[in-house]
């Protein structure tokens, strides 16, 4: 950077604080420390500077890395994202049908298996009232969402517990497709039983509580199921497993 | 599916080995770690459909900086697109400094928040990561010697800042 003909300039001090000088240079620079104590000063304050931000930025760097960084998973995901030429259709049919305004679960944290069922269930739940499709169009909702799940999906029948299909949702979420089916009950309960398809992990899973909320997740022969209910409500478990029961039947 | 045309777990293992300086410099893009770290997933995926182009190099940061350069300023510009000016002035100035443990390095972390947003990136891109003037004008989009010159701004504002806490804020150095 420095030639031996010409002098000392601002650019050789920052190379000489970030040790770019080659040995030639770096000499002839400190050789014009020597008779400028000021530059020589500010410079080794910068050095100093330099290496406190480095040593307090680097605490950030000793932070957990979140798993959602895994680049084993991030590929994993990749896949099933960009693999699936059902995912397209889920977005055009959920926009173009205006189902619940056609939104998107895009959820950023992005879990995997089941903790990801979890999630986007929990999302749905809060998200999807007041904007379902008409209860009459339940088994259409079936069709729509077998043929972009690329498999049958049949709402289990909870009338013999007292709950009646009260509509439905097609969501997108960042696993793909999902349906989302609602019932009531003659008290005002309202239940959402949130369905998709598993890829890779979790494609069968036993029944477990959710954390956050009254409902309860497993997966079943590549789908990932939850169960969950508006209010606490007793005997939700049972209810849960009788919906899988019917599920896990040959329709 | 791994292995795809020869990117093997190798080049997962030097990615893998970056993320952390990447969500470093993510944090100094955006000023806020949920936002940076959106940003480094953004990054990681668009690097995963391209990894194939940077075989064989060394250092992986220049490009994985320069994406998550690149991605930030469409982020932002769409950000401003939706939000009217009046309600995007500059951000808060940085971080939790409750992250960081030792006084010192909270003054310093605080002096670095209060930069800039082109000082606080050159001086994390040099300084910090040690990366070359040429790379970092590259990274950035700008001529060699706008790099020069914002460091040695960048370098002076930071002094001042530190100098004006009249502290020994800098007694525990590596």
């Amino acid at each position: 950077m420095t030639r031996p003909d010409r002098p000392v300039t601002e650019d050789d001090l920052q190379a000489w604080v970030d040790d770019f000088l080659s040995p030639e240079c770096r000499r002839k620079v400190d050789v014009w420390l020597e008779s400028h104590p000021e530059a020589r000063q500010r410079i080794m304050a910068w050095r100093q500077e330099r290496d406190g931000l480095r040593t307090a930025l680097d605490t950030e760097l000793r932070e957990a890395m979140p798993s959602r960084f895994d680049i084993g998973r991030l590929r994993a995901r990749r896949f099933t994202r960009f693999s699936m030429p059902q995912m397209a259709a889920s977005v055009v049919f959920a926009l173009s049908l205006g189902l619940g305004g056609g939104w998107f679960l895009r959820d950023r944290q992005v879990p995997v298996g089941l903790a990801s069922v979890e999630q986007e269930a929990a999302i749905v739940q809060g998200a999807g009232k007041g904007s379902t499709i008409a209860r009459g169009s339940v088994a259409q909702l079936a069709a729509w969402g077998g043929s972009v799940l690329g498999r049958p999906v049949q709402p289990p029948d909870l009338s013999t517990a007292g709950y009646q299909p009260a509509g439905g949702q097609l969501v997108t979420t960042d696993h793909g497709p999902a349906c989302l089916f609602f019932y009531t009950n003659d008290r005002g309960v309202r239940l959402s039983l949130f369905v998709r398809p598993m890829y890779r992990v979790d494609v069968t899973a036993p029944m477990r509580p959710m954390h956050h909320m009254p409902g309860y997740l497993w997966a079943q022969d590549g789908l990932g199921v939850s169960l969950v209910s508006d209010a606490p409500i007793s005997g939700l478990h049972m209810l849960a497993n009788h919906a899988r029961d019917l599920m896990g039947e040959p329709s | 599916m791994r292995g795809r045309d020869g990117v093997g777990d190798e080049d997962d293992i030097r990615l893998q080995a970056i993320i952390p300086a990447l969500r470093r410099y993510a944090r100094v893009l955006t000023r806020d770690p949920h936002q940076a770290d959106d940003l480094v997933q953004d990054c990681l995926e668009r690097a995963l459909t391209r990894l194939d182009q940077v075989r064989g190099q060394s250092d992986l940061r220049p490009w994985l900086f320069t994406i998550a350069y690149r991605l930030n300023v469409s982020r932002w510009r769409r950000f401003r697109r939706l939000v009217p000016m009046a309600e995007t002035s500059l951000p808060e100035p940085l971080q939790d400094a409750g992250q960081i443990p030792h006084l010192e390095w909270q003054e310093m972390t605080q002096a670095f928040g209060h930069l800039s947003d082109e000082h606080r990136q050159v001086l994390l891109l040099v300084g910090v990561e040690g990366l070359e003037y040429r790379a970092v004008a590259k990274i950035l989009g700008v001529p060699v010697g706008t790099v020069m010159s914002r460091l040695s701004r960048a370098r002076s504002a930071l002094h001042n800042l530190v100098d004006h806490e009249k502290r020994p804020i800098l007694r525990r150095v590596k």
